[in-house]
């Protein structure tokens, strides 16, 4: 799986993500946790995830290894960090009428997992929604404050999926961190005031990077969706999305799901235009692996730095990110909102 | 010569003094005075007649009254004409050993029975009502209670049947009679009973507890002579006519052998119409009674009756007091009144067992409901694991209120939501076959009544907010045939179209065609519904949103801009018409003017969930993000139970289900 990461940075951003002030570029295996990049008014951060062939994660690229391009024109990469920045988690749960019983609970197993994999400086937050999103834990590293949360969720009620994911992605975030918003849902909506369209505006907007983890009913499988074009390219990997959004389902095991819900396109289209992405997880299967593998992902990402050069700094910048491996399959944020 | 008598609660005193308008008013209330609900009041007909002409101009202290022979103090005399209700019964059944006698023709039985009614009309006066009922196999309502001059033309009657003589008698005896006006059951008979449920005792006994006066005409001997000559022709002229009938019922006669005396079913009428101060009336030989005449008498006698009216002392409440009524200074006058009246003992109490917290079998629901505690109920019935279950051992123990037949079918409905609501489908069922099961049991004989109307709105509030709409279709369709043309119920229809269309995207998972065709639909009976004004407001509305959900965006405007839905009453929907013209200005890319409906919406529900977020997705899309990213903070800490109005609207009218069902329970105690 691929995955990106990119954040603006409007003058009035600037001192807030200018991460701390340092000489040079750092070294990608540097296990520090800060990065170190001086900024500029269009100073514009990106996070990109590179794999290989065999999907396994290429963490040995330099800033001279990855091309960039804003709105079309090249961009001088000035710095590159791996793994080094904190990471904060929104785990965002379903808990409206469509996900009760045993799921709930080997869904609550799963985020206590995920909750003790996170790395010494990570948090995690947690939001429970059905037709409202309440913040039920703030961002914390206490396992047991969240344990005790999670066990203690009351599932029922309808759903707003979109109103949830609006906003989980528009909550205020803290500079210096990167930032990953999981939701576990059916994928259904029935009562949110946002529309698909508005939705994808916000994420257009804001920074976090929104994946979908979808249970699927049937068997014991764990499905990775991805977008049509993204795994074939070689030698170099593009971070424009598919043209369509008819969704081609890798299925291992080769065991039948139900049908996806009618608003997977759109999450398919939405998660990847943050960089994230859309996993299907059969209820009979580890949870908790599907959890940590999702922390994984976001966890081995590139953070590019580069000063936005040659394009207008207001609307929407179309990113393209390149990287000079052959065989190498690269996700990246489609593009930001000035 | 009538009488009349009514027992009412103090409650009632003062309005039906009130409403009588004339003569001694009762004094009003002192401050602080409580009326108690043991405190009954009687009033009493009392006809006054010197010679056969009625005698007018006397006073309290011209009357005598005596309860179980103790005197009473008469409160109050009234003279007043007071409007009538006038219950008028024809027998239209055949002979059942009819082969002599050819049938008459439905169109020329029609004719008469509408002829002789509206001669009846004629000596009625614009504030009185009448009601025709007709006996036949079955008790037939010719016109519903209405006032005189609304009485329609008579478009059917079946005839030539059996006759259903003593319950269609009972139906009329136990008509409700309001406490301003007086009902007067007139009813000719050919004489007998083949099908009745019930006894001729039975109707006495209820005549005797009767508001009515109660007059019987009786042309049996007429029927005797055609049997008589008949069975002559057949015996000894040999002129048998085949029998149209393989069966010949039992007949319950009121008048038997030659010497035309009233037998003991006779009698019992006898006693009944007397026992309200009426009478029953034989006619002579081969003379048809006339209904007219009748009437007229019993009309005179019933307009120029004083009204006595006095609270027991002395006595027993309960059991049967006998009445006694004199003119002492006018001794040659005679006086009529009412034998008496009977009260029946009060059911001996008993310790209710106490309302358990959470209840959830089925004796525990029913005595949460007999002691009103419907909080404990519905927390109850939420926890209920299997609702069918539930639902057949309520119909196999039968109705728990055997004398409260409505306050079951209202318990009905309450059972069945868990089961309406069920996510499994054998279960919903069950639901279905419960309501379906009670909307038969609930039609009131005469006429579809407030009850029945109340009832069925309840079940099709609880259907829409199941999302039911093929159900809810199916009842609205049932409840509109009782009650033509009812908005509430064609507003039903409107919603399950809309449901069917799918909640977000119109018709998602739909074919276009089917999708399209669902849409013409609930628009066409949205916009059927503009002009009636009890739901026109809300069908605006929800026709605002399809079409906005249809991409109409500026036919949806001009409805969600329209001043009377602006200002429409209902909160809920003058905040749903300020989130769809946000929903719709965003479309049109208007985002000030957006954002503005939104912040109006919220001022109508301050901390809507709904319209918080659309202003969030707003001000951040404006650029304002520091406001978005404030509301998002606030709306995911809030802890507040209230309902979001939106989360409801496709629910239908479903958020009005407490006050549908509440006064549901109210008309059904």
């Amino acid at each position: 799986m691929i995955r990106a990461r990119f954040a603006s940075v409007l003058a009035v951003w600037t001192a807030c993500l200018t991460i701390s002030a340092g000489a040079g570029p750092p070294d990608p295996q540097d296990p520090a946790p800060q990065a170190t990049f001086r900024g500029g008014v269009n100073a514009v951060t990106v996070d990109v995830t590179v794999r290989d062939r065999n999907r396994r994660a290429i963490t040995d690229l330099k800033a001279d290894d990855f091309e960039v391009s804003d709105n079309g024109v090249r961009q001088q990469v000035d710095s590159v960090s791996y793994g080094k920045l904190p990471i904060d988690i929104t785990v965002a749960l379903d808990v409206s009428l469509s996900v009760t019983g045993e799921l709930l609970e080997r869904l609550r197993l799963a985020v206590v997992q995920l909750m003790r994999d996170l790395g010494r400086d990570d948090r995690l937050k947690l939001l429970l929604f059905n037709m409202r999103a309440s913040r039920s834990v703030d961002f914390t590293n206490d396992v047991r404050l969240v344990e005790k949360a999670v066990r203690s969720a009351a599932a029922g009620g309808s759903t707003s999926l979109l109103d949830a994911v609006s906003i989980a992605l528009v909550t205020r975030m803290t500079p210096d961190r990167r930032h990953l918003v999981v939701f576990f849902t059916d994928a259904t909506d029935s009562t949110s005031t946002t529309t698909p369209e508005v939705l994808r505006i916000v994420a257009q907007r804001t920074r976090a990077t929104l994946t979908l983890v979808i249970p699927a009913p049937i068997g014991p499988v764990t499905v990775i969706q991805s977008g049509g074009g993204a795994a074939s390219r070689t030698p170099t990997g593009t971070t424009t999305p598919p043209t369509t959004t008819t969704t081609s389902m890798t299925i291992s095991r080769g065991l039948q799901l139900t049908p996806p819900s009618p608003l997977e396109p759109f999450f398919n289209l939405l998660t990847r235009e943050t960089g994230g992405t859309v996993l299907r997880a059969a209820t009979g299967a580890d949870l908790s692996a599907t959890f940590r593998r999702v922390l994984e992902d976001f966890r081995s990402a590139y953070v590019l730095y580069y000063n936005a050069r040659g394009v207008d700094r207001g609307g929407f910048h179309e990113l393209e990110v390149n990287v000079r491996r052959e065989g190498a399959t690269i996700l990246a944020r489609r593009g930001y909102w000035n | 010569m009538t009488a009349r008598l009514a027992i009412i609660t103090a409650g009632l005193v003062a309005g039906a003094a009130a409403l009588a308008g004339q003569g001694q008013r009762p004094s009003p209330p002192a401050p602080g005075q409580t009326f108690r609900s043991s405190t009954d009041v009687v009033m009493v007909d009392v006809s006054v007649r010197d010679s056969g002409r009625p005698v007018t101009g006397l006073t309290v202290a011209d009357f005598v009254l005596t309860d179980n022979g103790v005197r009473q103090q008469i409160e109050s005399v009234e003279a007043a004409a007071v409007p009538i209700d006038v219950t008028l019964v024809m027998d239209v059944s055949g002979n059942p050993r009819g082969p002599w006698a050819p049938r008459i023709p439905p169109a020329k039985t029609l004719a008469a029975v509408e002829a002789e009614a509206r001669q009846v009309t004629t000596l009625l006066r614009p504030d009185d009502r009448v009601r025709l009922l007709a006996i036949d196999t079955y008790m037939q309502q010719l016109w519903p209670l209405q006032p005189v001059a609304a009485a329609p033309a008579i478009r059917r009657v079946e005839s030539n049947g059996l006759a259903a003589l003593y319950d269609t008698l009972a139906v009329a005896l136990l008509q409700p009679v309001e406490p301003a006006r007086r009902h007067v059951v007139v009813a000719r008979t050919k004489g007998r009973d083949t099908i009745s449920a019930i006894s001729a005792a039975a109707v006495r006994a209820m005549a005797e507890r009767s508001d009515a006066l109660f007059h019987l005409v009786i042309m049996e001997q007429v029927a005797a002579e055609e049997a008589m000559l008949s069975s002559f022709q057949c015996t000894y002229m040999g002129l048998c006519w085949p029998t149209r009938r393989p069966w010949v019922p039992f007949q319950r006669r009121l008048i038997g052998g030659p010497g035309q005396v009233l037998s003991a079913d006779g009698l019992a009428l006898s006693a009944a119409a007397q026992s309200t101060r009426g009478d029953l009336h034989q006619t002579g030989l081969l003379i048809a009674p006339s209904l007219v005449s009748t009437f007229t008498k019993a009309f005179d006698d019933f307009r120029s009756s004083y009204v006595l009216r006095y609270t027991p002392r002395g006595e027993a409440r309960t059991g049967w007091h006998a009445i006694s009524v004199t003119v002492p200074k006018f001794s040659k006058y005679t006086v009529r009144a009412r034998t008496g009246y009977g009260i029946d003992d009060p059911a001996p109490a008993r310790t209710p067992p106490p309302v358990a917290a959470n209840p959830r079998t089925l004796a525990e629901l029913t005595n949460a409901f007999e002691h009103h505690a419907y909080q404990a109920m519905a927390t109850g019935l939420r926890q209920v694991v299997d609702p069918a279950r539930l639902i057949r051992e309520f119909v196999e123990a039968g109705n728990p209120w055997p004398s409260a037949p409505r306050r079951e079918a209202t318990f009905a409905i309450e059972l069945a939501e868990p089961a309406v609501f069920s996510l499994r489908a054998p279960t919903r069922e069950e639901g279905d076959r419960l309501l379906d099961r009670f909307s038969r049991l609930i039609r009131h004989p005469l006429e579809p009544d407030e009850f029945e109307r109340a009832w069925y709105y309840a079940v099709l509030t609880q259907l829409q907010g199941a999302l039911r709409p093929a159900a809810t279709e199916a009842f609205a369709d049932r409840a509109l045939a009782r009650f033509p043309g009812e908005p509430r119920f064609l507003f039903a229809k409107a919603v399950a179209a809309d449901q069917r269309l799918g909640v977000g995207t119109p018709g998602g998972g739909l074919p276009r065609t089917t999708m399209l065709s669902a849409a013409d639909a609930a628009r066409a009976q949205f916009e059927a519904l503009l002009t009636r004004p009890e739901v026109a407001d809300e069908a605006r509305l929800r026709l605002a949103r399809l079409l906005q959900r249809l991409g109409r965006t500026s036919e949806a405007l001009a409805h969600l801009t329209e001043d009377r839905l602006k200002n429409a009453p209902d909160p809920v929907l003058r905040f749903l018409q300020r989130l769809f013209l946000g929903h719709a200005l965003v479309t049109l890319n208007r985002p000030d003017e957006t954002i503005d409906a939104f912040r109006s919406a919220l001022s109508i529900v301050p901390g809507s969930h709904s319209a918080q977020v659309a202003l969030m997705n707003t001000l951040l899309s404006r650029g304002d993000r520091d406001e978005a990213e404030a509301i998002a903070e606030r709306v995911q800490t809030e802890r507040t139970t209230n309902l979001d109005p939106w989360w409801m609207y496709w629910q239908g009218q479903y958020r009005l289900y407490p006050q549908v069902i509440a006064h549901l329970r109210g008309l059904g105690q």
